[in-house]
């Protein structure tokens, strides 16, 4: 247990520091010279003078050596000093601070549906006895499992606000206005459900059940039964726990998954959040807030992956040993889980953990 | 006395098929009655017929009357069902490691079936159970599942059937994946229990033997009804109907097939010596072979006897070519394999034929039979009578090598291997326990192909085999291995009066049809 | 220790279940039938065919833009602005500039198509190479190949390409080396896991038994053996380079605007959904699901010799 701790500790790290220079390469790479944006800014758009340009450039220590400027970076970021934007001169701490709660809570309600709404469609399709049921069940994960998120939430933007009229279609944040809960809740159902659907809602649910599904028939159910258990604990421990394995090893994933996704979300509910700031940021070149916002998003899902993998060791004590996430479901019956568009056949190293991460992020 | 199980005219059908027609059967109170019937009989089907443990998945109907004590199991609402289950009827299952929930410990698998039936404090009940069946629960309590050996798997499994001493244990094909001398260990164990404890054994095994020397009663089924049933030693002494003789016949595995009458002579053909291997798992490392010195001449057949992890795998893969020893030299016809270049020691790999025990997962997936013997006929492969021919030779329809061997029984692919054994035309055929996964039945005939294949070729055979029985069948002489070390080295005719104590373990475990001792 | 299966196979079909009696053999020559068969099996399927040739419609749809349509996709036409679908010239109608919509979808499809495949390209190539040379290379080479593949899946990838591509600005080339670089991973570790797992297999060491080269093993049992999984991802791979052009272009970070992409398509109508012209969202919207599912299909079809949901 604890060698599969520190090696996914250490992959972690190393995720962060490779995230962290990344991010530096936005900032020191970008095109254009920070000292003269900030400038600019201060200024209110005049155009500054290569002098000041120079002196600032001095004084911010642009003309240092690369490592020390990365040192000096890490250090102020580890502060919570990520500099200033370039487009509205404010501290991007502040700006991080206004946003994030937002995408917090989207991500939140969002995760909520996802996994309540998986378990559910999930178990629905693994346990039922009705063949032509569980096929509508797998046709329409599939299919949504193919549909962008931007699309998902384009068509619910469509049929909710533009057709039925019955949800807002944004703009949750008016200056001015206070935001009460009823509010925000209308507000919130979209793009949550959007959030939910366009990221990782197919694919939970095929993982529930498939991983459920072929336990059904396994030795130690049938035990389960053959000693005379309540069917309730033959259903949660003998089935679900372990059936639920790999689903539950994905969740850590589905975080990084709705994070990302929520950026297109966001951008289209204009949701105040992360990810509609990361992208106008990325859109008019505010590198700062580009660095800054992708770094610690890049964190969070970082250490939601880790809390994933410490969840999936926690119920299958087997991956302790292997320091690999369970590539087969316990009962031992072959064959891996055709994903709803996601490729499932990756036998990784790191297990399914890591398999349709990649795809995860984008859909 | 009254029965603790009578099956009364007992019908299970899956759909299209009715696979056990009209069984009726009785099991007393201290005594132990063998099932026993070859694959496919449904034997496992009444089994779990006593329980009502189908999936519903497979729509199995079952019709008649099973009376546990006098109850009819079949009339049972859902909740009485639950209080027969695990109470009054113990069930252990084939694969005892798969039969365990891996995500909780030994002791919560206890736990959960006292406290379902409210029937004490689980930990001393357990620990009983445990401790009659051979463990100490302060070792296993807190282990999972996967962490036990599969001796230790197949007791806890046993413990957990019977923790709340259940008037009937089930054991259903307990022992199938256990070598012999564990497999003596743990039926003992169900023995004993039953007489001690005055509990119902209804064994259900496809070893004719097994059932021979650890049940008191036989019944045998065959096509979905029972053909024989009495006193274990007076039908196996005496079997009435045609089946059963075919059976007994089968298992009485104790003469030597015949032998060619004279020996070719010749130096060794394949020769290991002082071989050493090291195999490195996870975290562990296992001295597989610790100097073996093993010789194969023309013509002769030798049996590498030992249990479950004495290295006779290993000794198989350093044989034939393709593992290389860390220490030693291995001899193929005078010269040192390993000192050879990679394309010389491939011709000299073709000088021996290999069988798996696994026959079907030595076969590449996407190839026919005929594809897979035609790939080891190499060049010589130009027409597809060869494959025909081949395929005669070890008794199969030459039409089958459109077929894919997925679809053929056990018996059949293990020839299809030894078609392709054979396709090279080698010397000397090295079978890794080619029989274990057959029934009795399946393993004679491939048996009596090999000493066939022996007697008309000149082959030389190295059979690899658990069982003691098989070895005094098929082979000259045995090699017995323990833990990477010859044991012993003496001919069959010897084995009965052998002095080593891994002989005398093997010999005490394997059961003799011969004597039809209990 | 040889695998057990065997001890186990032939008691469990005595349970007698119809799925693992009888039915079991034929099951799997059916089901799991992997390899140069399972490209195969399409024949005998239906859908798996009309997803194909749905397919082909929309390359060969956009390959032959010009002789479909006779508008140029850049061109305004103050005259014909917001004209709904079925108007006369304007099958599709056109948008508030007078953008021709049924050009811009034709050479959107070019765009969006071509981008999908060459990163698809790239990236199962890169990901085979990198994955074969871990499995069959020495062992620091599998450890490092399997170390950043591993960082590279946990970070999340979205953020990565949304970072590069404000890096090195807009432009059809940075599309593709975003995608490149942040997909290779799962194809070289199914590559890699495949070619391993092959490797162990019975019938390889059966094969080696028989005299065979190493040269010979790869190619008659090897790489036929990895193949379906590996053609599997990398169909999935095409769907994905099509999901990211089309998810960074409506960011305002893929394709440049000048130029027609399904995305792009998507980011300039996204504002007319709520005024009423749906149509200039429905129409790439449902090209780009059309082409993921379908590609998702053909996908999964290679992977289990079925097709999963027809």
């Amino acid at each position: 247990m604890k060698r599969f701790l520190v090696r996914r500790a250490a992959t972690a790290l190393a995720v962060v520091v490779a995230l962290s220079a990344l991010c530096f390469a936005l900032l020191d790479l970008a095109p254009g010279s920070p000292a003269a944006s900030v400038l600019e800014a201060r200024s209110g758009g005049r155009p500054p003078s290569a002098a000041d340009v120079a002196r600032l450039e001095r004084e911010m220590g642009l003309d240092d050596p690369l490592p020390v400027r990365y040192g000096r970076w890490v250090a102020d970021a580890v502060r919570g000093d990520f500099g200033v934007s370039y487009g509205s001169g404010r501290p991007v701490s502040e700006i991080i601070a206004e946003t994030a709660p937002w995408t917090a809570l989207l991500t939140a309600v969002a995760m909520v549906f996802s996994v309540a709404g998986a378990i559910a469609v999930g178990l629905a399709a693994a346990l039922t006895r009705r063949a032509w049921a569980r096929r509508a069940i797998e046709t329409a994960l599939f299919a949504l499992g193919g549909m962008p998120g931007f699309v998902t939430a384009l068509l619910l933007l469509w049929i909710f606000a533009a057709w039925l009229q019955v949800l807002p279609s944004g703009g949750l944040n008016r200056p001015g206005e206070p935001i009460t809960a009823g509010v925000l809740i209308p507000h919130l159902i979209l793009p949550a459900l959007a959030l939910s659907f366009g990221h990782h809602f197919g694919t939970y649910a095929r993982l529930v059940q498939t991983g459920v599904g072929r336990l059904r028939g396994a030795p130690h159910v049938a035990n389960a039964r053959a000693r005379g258990l309540a069917r309730r604990t033959v259903t949660a421990r003998h089935l679900l726990r372990p059936g639920l394995v790999p689903f539950a090893a994905r969740l850590g994933v589905g975080v990084g998954g709705l994070i990302a996704g929520a950026y297109a979300t966001e951008m289209i509910f204009s949701w105040p959040g992360v990810g509609r700031q990361t992208i106008l940021a990325a859109q008019k070149e505010d590198y700062p807030v580009l660095a800054a916002l992708v770094l610690v998003a890049g964190v969070v899902v970082v250490a939601a992956n880790l809390l994933g993998d410490l969840a999936v060791a926690w119920l299958d004590p087997r991956v302790r040993l292997s320091g690999a996430a369970p590539g087969s479901p316990p009962g031992g019956t072959p064959g891996s889980p055709p994903g709803g568009g996601v490729p499932e056949t990756a036998a990784t190293p790191s297990g399914p953990v890591s398999s349709g991460k990649a795809a995860d992020a984008l859909h | 006395m009254s029965d603790a199980l009578k099956i009364e005219d007992l019908t299970v059908a899956v759909p299209g098929r009715t696979v056990v027609d009209g069984l009726s059967l009785a099991v007393a109170p201290g005594r132990v009655v063998a099932l026993v019937g070859p694959s496919g009989s449904g034997k496992s089907l009444t089994a779990r017929s006593v329980l009502r443990l189908h999936d519903p998945e497979h729509r199995v109907t079952v019709t008649g009357r099973i009376l546990i004590g006098g109850t009819d199991v079949l009339a049972l609402g859902r909740r009485a069902l639950r209080e027969v289950r695990g109470r009054r009827v113990g069930y252990a299952f084939q694969d005892a490691a798969a039969s365990l929930n891996p995500t909780v410990t030994v002791g919560r698998h206890f736990t959960e079936t006292v406290r379902a039936h409210d029937a004490g404090d689980p930990r001393e009940l357990g620990a009983a159970a445990l401790q009659r069946c051979g463990l100490e629960a302060g070792q296993v309590w807190d282990a999972r599942p996967y962490e036990l050996s599969g001796g230790q798997a197949q007791r806890v499994a046993l413990a957990l059937a019977t923790v709340l001493e259940p008037d009937l244990l089930i054991a259903d094909e307990v022992t199938t994946a256990l070598d012999p001398v564990t497999q003596a260990e743990v039926l003992d164990t169900v023995r004993a229990q039953a007489a001690e404890r005055g509990r119902a054994v209804l064994l259900i095994t496809h070893d004719l033997a097994v059932a021979g020397r650890w049940a008191d009663e036989v019944a045998v089924l065959s096509g979905g009804r029972i053909v024989e049933q009495g006193p274990s030693a007076e039908v196996l002494a005496a079997p009435r109907a045609a089946f059963t003789r075919e059976l007994v016949a089968a298992a009485r595995l104790d003469t030597a097939l015949e032998a060619p009458a004279e020996v070719p002579d010749g130096g060794p053909l394949l020769e290991t010596r002082d071989v050493r291997r090291v195999l490195r798992g996870k975290g562990r490392v296992t001295r597989a072979l610790d100097g073996v010195d093993f010789a194969v001449r023309p013509g002769e057949s030798v049996a590498v006897v030992g249990r479950s992890g004495s290295g006779k795998s290993t000794l198989v893969g350093v044989l034939a070519a393709l593992d290389r020893p860390d220490a030693g030299q291995v001899v193929a016809a005078g010269r040192d394999v390993w000192g050879l270049r990679d394309r010389e020691r491939r011709e000299l790999r073709r000088g021996s034929g290999l069988v798996f025990q696994d026959a079907l997962a030595s076969f590449d997936p996407r190839y026919t039979v005929g594809k897979v013997v035609a790939e080891a006929l190499g060049r010589r492969a130009s027409k597809g009578t060869d494959v025909g021919e081949l395929l005669e030779r070890v008794g199969l329809d030459p039409a089958m090598a459109d077929r894919r061997p997925a679809s053929l029984s056990g018996g059949e692919r293990q020839r299809v291997a030894l078609a392709r054994a054979l396709a090279a035309g080698p010397r000397v055929l090295i079978a890794d326990e080619p029989t274990t996964g057959l029934d009795v039945l399946a393993q004679e005939r491939v048996l009596a192909l090999l000493a066939e294949l022996r007697r008309d070729t000149g082959l030389a055979i190295v059979f690899v085999t658990h069982d003691l029985r098989v070895a005094r069948r098929i082979a000259d002489r045995a090699v017995v291995l323990a833990a990477g070390r010859i044991a012993e080295e003496l001919p069959v005719t010897a084995l009965a009066g052998a002095r080593h104590p891994e002989t005398r373990a093997l010999l005490a475990a394997t059961p003799a049809m011969a004597t039809g001792v209990q | 220790m040889p695998s057990t299966d065997r001890l186990t196979t032939s008691p469990t079909t005595d349970t007698g279940a119809p799925a693992s009696g009888d039915g079991a053999p034929g099951k799997t020559v059916a089901g799991a039938r992997p390899g140069f068969y399972a490209l195969r099996l399409p024949v005998r399927r239906p859908g798996v065919w009309a997803v194909a040739a749905v397919l082909a419609l929309l390359a060969l749809a956009a390959l032959c833009a010009p002789l479909l349509t006779p508008y140029d996709p850049l061109a305004t036409n103050t005259d014909a602005t917001g004209l709904p679908p079925g108007s006369p010239g304007h099958p599709l109608g056109t948008d508030l500039l007078g953008h021709d919509l049924l050009a811009r979808l034709l050479y959107g499809a070019r765009t969006s198509l071509l981008v999908g495949l060459i990163a698809a390209v790239i990236t199962v190539l890169a990901g085979v190479l990198l994955g074969g040379l871990a499995a069959a290379g020495p062992r620091w080479l599998d450890g490092l190949v399997a170390r950043v593949a591993d960082v590279l899946l946990s970070l999340p990838m979205l953020i990565v390409v949304t970072a590069l591509a404000a890096l090195l600005g807009r432009s059809l080339g940075t599309v593709v080396l975003a995608v490149a670089v942040t997909s290779w991973m799962p194809v070289a570790l199914v590559a890699r896991a495949e070619l391993i797992s092959q490797r162990e297999r019975l019938y390889v060491r059966a094969a080696h038994a028989l005299g065979l080269s190493r040269g010979q093993v790869l190619v008659r049992h090897l790489l036929p053996g990895a193949l379906p999984p590996i053609a599997s991802i990398a169909a999935f791979e095409v769907g994905h380079a099509i999901l990211t052009e089309s998810t960074l272009s409506f960011f305002g970070l893929g394709i440049p605007p000048n130029r027609p992409s399904w995305g792009n398509l998507l980011t300039e109508a996204q504002a007319h959904l709520l005024t009423g012209e749906w149509y200039t969202v429905a129409f790439p919207a449902a090209c780009i699901v059309v082409t993921i599912l379908a590609v998702n299909v053909l996908a999964s079809a290679v992977a289990s010799g079925e097709g999963r949901a027809w």
